[in-house]
């Protein structure tokens, strides 16, 4: 870093004056002290508190991101759905049973009856489901008491539609035939029983009461066997399957369902991320992500040097962000011309011009010390002008130097597309007593 | 730069500048940026306040008065998951209500993951069962939670406090003479359903039912109330809130009748819940005064038939079809086998209104759904512990403590409350839109009283003339100015 001296003719490249009246300035006399350099590692703008930005205009800024997690959610839900599965429902008719406790009774005994691997295994049986495994067919098969009513239903399900239809309905077969053979089976008990008694011979001489008690035998064999009848009648089919529907979601509502997963997913990583990395592409979209911002165009320079003069300063800094030196020296002079225009005289000192054949150099152009705050002053005496208007890059030296102070007026240039907003917002808060306007050159 | 004006000039012309904003906030001159301060801009902060009071405090009333209407497009779907949201809106265009990041974050998080598990339920879990309506609503019900007020000051949460209570009051009166009613001879009659047509009413609920078994008298809802421990519910808040917003003793009296009348627990249970919380803050101070209020009211619970039906609900939790075991012990050991039998569906869950339809299945007479069983048993439990994660955030940072938890406890443990938006509103009404506060909780205050009272007077209530005792709570306090150092003496330097 070279010493820094007074502004003189030898930086007459970097400094362009329109003296109100020609003649010598005062003297500075001693040649001011450089201040020292920031350290290396300070040599950034302290960050910015975070500053959350409209949740719609991050959304509307975001918007790629969001149909990107879109057709990614869409695209999981069709995959997941790629193997759709179809049910079908027979449907078993409890009756004879009016007893609402009790048949839910009977309702939930059926349930777990149609899931039995004795049943399974007659179902299995059935040579329209030929070769079907009973483990198999157990997994896929459901049946459910319908509350209320006294139907319970059998599902199915199955990858293939037509299949489930056939499997529904050989549950539905085992479910009757079982209660049927046990009915039967009870009949036949009874029966063998019955006729056992009768075979029985009597203790005592036979007699007029022996034909009286084979009469009661056959009388309650009968009624029994009766009973049983009616009892093997209490489940019947309600109705058989005959069509059949996708289980669960269908392909098109999980990919629906998928897609408004990720869309919502989506907005939480935009949100997630929040404004400070988004690079700012139109004005519209600054002013929707930081409405605390004093925004203006490069076109609006009028605007500001009518401003500097209203506000009563005599000093005007232009901050150029990272790739914006040329629109930051062109605005600065268009300031400091329509500064002119309204009879002002300026000193532009365009510190950004020296910088730009070696953008990467942080080195610090000696111009800059010209924000030091007595040589403001000094400048405006030594050139006899009114308005001082510095441009410079928004390096931590030069903001430093103007830092807290609100005698001057601070203008932030920054680039669509180039400047991200946490640069604008690191540096804004780093002028903030200069109330500082924010620029967007395109 | 630093005005040349003297400060008392520039505060002159401060007070001009916002003086020009409309003295009421509509949706023609809506509210912009935050809520000023009530010092330098007194005139805009209660407008502010008065319109942000009676925004809240009007969906309330309306929750009280439309809780039996359904929408007419889902006959099943109560009105007010369409209103919600419709009143959240119109409070945004009024400037009133703004969009909490971190709580619309975690929104997403929670509707994003679990609309996404549902393929993956579909794909894996043995006999998922979905249902995406269930999902839909589910979400619904919770999107307001997103929202939050401008204006979360203090004196304005007492203020809606008040209001809440006076709405209480009104139901509570309404429940006093649906019982005085049937008292004098007029048999129960449902108004309401004879005189609005019944697709625009909810008709799966049991609007009302005898006191005991075989007997003519109905438990009170106010011919308006969805189910009687809905009103008690609503009443259970009011009182809440008529106690700390430090409402006159005959009020609290009238709220506490209303809900003997209705003859339900949950709102016994809130008030019961938030005096254990109170006693754990400063504000237990002021309940000392209410002890023998209490006493008095638990003996002429003890000899009439309304509090032996409620004190036969205080032991019958051990028994198994009992309406205390159906909602806090029977379903966790009913749903258990039916979530476990499946490691897929553990983990990834049986799928959205999978548990409702299980308990509806079961055959077992009001078997519930706790929010606990519902919330894992149908999105697992990585996706459950996201959405119970966005759910419990909802009842973080209110400005009341005894109503965040009272609300916690009844909904998580009480009542079957996720996808029931009348069951919701009332924790969005007195915490979520609260949060995050301002000041300290309510409850730590021990002068809560003497604040609201402040509050009240510095919002133009009190009228002068007044007496002290006028805003008392049934008994006298301290004039010894040493000894107050409540917001009150705020009221005598007005003078």
């Amino acid at each position: 870093m070279s010493a820094m001296t007074p502004p003189d003719e030898d930086r007459a490249l970097s400094v362009q004056t329109a003296p109100k009246s020609p003649g010598p300035g005062p003297q500075t006399g001693s040649t001011p002290l450089p201040a020292e350099p920031l350290p290396a590692e300070h040599r950034k703008l302290p960050k910015a508190a975070a500053r959350p930005a409209p949740v719609l205009a991050l959304l509307r800024a975001r918007w790629p991101w969001l149909v990107i997690a879109m057709l990614v959610g869409t695209l999981l839900g069709l995959l997941m759905g790629a193997t759709q599965t179809n049910k079908a429902t027979a449907v078993l008719r409890l009756t004879g049973v009016n007893d609402p406790l009790r048949v839910k009774q009977v309702g939930q005994t059926y349930e777990q009856e149609a899931m039995s691997p004795p049943v399974i295994r007659l179902a299995v049986a059935n040579p329209d489901i030929k070769g079907t495994l009973p483990e198999d067919l157990a997994d896929r098969v459901q049946a459910t008491w319908e509350l209320d009513t006294d139907l319970v239903q059998i599902t199915v399900e199955n990858a293939s539609g037509q299949q489930a239809v056939k499997e529904a309905n050989a549950v539905l077969d085992a479910v009757i035939k079982k209660a049927t053979t046990d009915r039967d089976a009870l009949n036949r008990q009874v029966k063998e029983k019955v006729i056992a008694r009768l075979n029985d011979p009597l203790t005592g001489s036979a007699s007029a009461a022996d034909a009286g008690r084979r009469d009661e035998l056959g009388k309650g064999l009968g009624i029994s066997e009766l009973n049983n009848i009616l009892d093997a009648l209490s489940v019947t089919a309600g109705s058989r399957a005959t069509s059949f529907i996708p289980a669960g979601a269908s392909r098109p509502v999980a990919a629906g369902l998928g897609g408004i997963g990720g869309l919502l997913l989506g907005g939480l990583a935009a949100l997630g991320a929040g404004a400070g990395r988004r690079r700012v592409r139109t004005p519209a979209e600054l002013r929707a992500l930081a409405p605390e911002l004093t925004q203006r165009a490069t076109t609006q320079a009028g605007e500001v040097a009518g401003r500097l003069l209203e506000s009563g300063h005599s000093t005007l800094v232009v901050l150029s962000l990272p790739s914006t030196p040329s629109s930051a020296s062109r605005f600065a002079a268009a300031v400091a011309n329509h500064l002119r225009t309204h009879g002002s005289s300026v000193t532009l000192v365009n510190a950004i011009a020296l910088e730009s054949g070696d953008s990467s150099s942080m080195a610090l152009p000696d111009e800059v010390w010209v924000l030091r705050r007595d040589i403001r002053q000094d400048v405006k005496s030594y050139f006899s002008t009114d308005v001082l208007v510095v441009a410079c890059t928004a390096e931590p030296e030069a903001v430093g130097l103007i830092s807290g102070q609100s005698d001057l007026m601070a203008v932030v240039v920054a680039k669509e597309g180039r400047s991200n907003l946490q640069q604008i917002w690191d540096t804004v808060a780093a002028v903030e007593s200069a109330e500082p306007i924010v620029v967007l050159a395109p | 730069m630093t005005s040349v004006l003297p400060p008392s000039v520039t505060a002159s012309v401060a007070t001009q500048e916002v003086s020009r904003r409309p003295r009421r906030v509509t949706m023609l001159h809506p509210w912009r940026g935050p809520a000023p301060d009530p010092v330098t801009d007194p005139e805009g902060a209660r407008a502010l306040q008065f319109a942000t009071v009676r925004y809240v405090a009007g969906l309330f009333g309306a929750m009280v008065l439309l809780q039996r209407f359904t929408s007419v497009v889902l006959p099943e779907v109560s009105i007010l998951v369409a209103l919600v949201p419709a009143w959240l809106v119109w409070g945004m265009l009024r400037g009133l209500v703004v969009v909490d990041r971190t709580r619309l974050m975690l929104w997403m998080a929670a509707a994003g993951s679990a609309a996404l598990v549902i393929p993956a339920q579909n794909r894996f879990v043995q006999h998922p069962i979905i249902s995406v309506t269930a999902w839909g609503l589910m979400f619904a019900v919770w999107l307001p939670a997103v929202a939050v007020l401008k204006d979360r000051r203090r004196a304005t949460y007492v203020m809606m406090l008040r209001h809440v209570a006076w709405i209480a009051v009104a139901l509570a009166i309404g429940c006093l003479a649906f019982i005085g009613s049937q008292l004098v001879g007029v048999p129960y009659t449902d108004y309401l359903a004879e005189a609005v047509p019944a697709p625009l009413l909810l008709q799966e609920f049991v609007i009302t039912y005898p006191i005991v078994y075989g007997s003519d008298l109905y438990r009170a809802n106010a011919w308006i109330g969805l189910e009687p421990s809905f009103v008690s519910m609503q009443l259970g808040l009011g009182l809440i809130a008529a106690f700390l917003s430090g409402t006159r003793l005959r009020m609290l009296v009238l709220i506490g009748a209303g809900l003997v009348a209705a003859t339900a627990g949950s709102g016994l249970a809130i008030m019961a819940v938030a005096f254990v919380v109170m006693l754990g803050y400063p504000v237990r101070n002021n309940l000392v005064r209410y002890l023998p209020l209490a006493v008095a009211g638990v003996v002429a619970l003890v000899v009439t038939p309304f509090g032996q039906a409620i004190l036969s609900r205080l032991t019958e939790a051990g028994e198994e079809q009992s309406s205390t075991s159906l909602r806090g012990i029977l379903p966790y050991t009913y749903m258990w086998p039916r979530w476990v039998y499946d490691p897929m569906a553990v983990l990834l869950g049986r799928g959205p209104g999978s548990s409702q339809k299980v308990v509806a299945d079961s055959g077992i007479l009001g078997l519930l759904t706790p929010t606990p069983v519902k919330i894992f048993v149908e999105y697992g439990v990585i996706v459950g512990l996201i959405v119970a994660g966005c759910l419990l955030f909802a009842y973080v940072g209110g400005p009341s403590r005894s109503l965040s938890v009272t609300m916690l406890v009844s909904l998580w443990m009480l009542q079957p409350g996720t996808t029931a938006m009348i069951a919701v509103l009332p924790l969005f009404i007195t915490t979520t839109w609260w949060a995050p506060r301002f000041e300290p909780v309510l409850e730590s205050d021990s002068a809560t009283f003497a604040a609201a009272r402040g509050w009240v007077e510095r919002a133009g209530r009190w009228r002068p003339g007044q007496t002290v005792s006028t805003w008392r709570l049934g008994r006298r306090v301290t004039r010894n100015p040493v000894r107050s150092k409540s917001p009150i003496d705020l009221r005598r330097s007005r003078s």
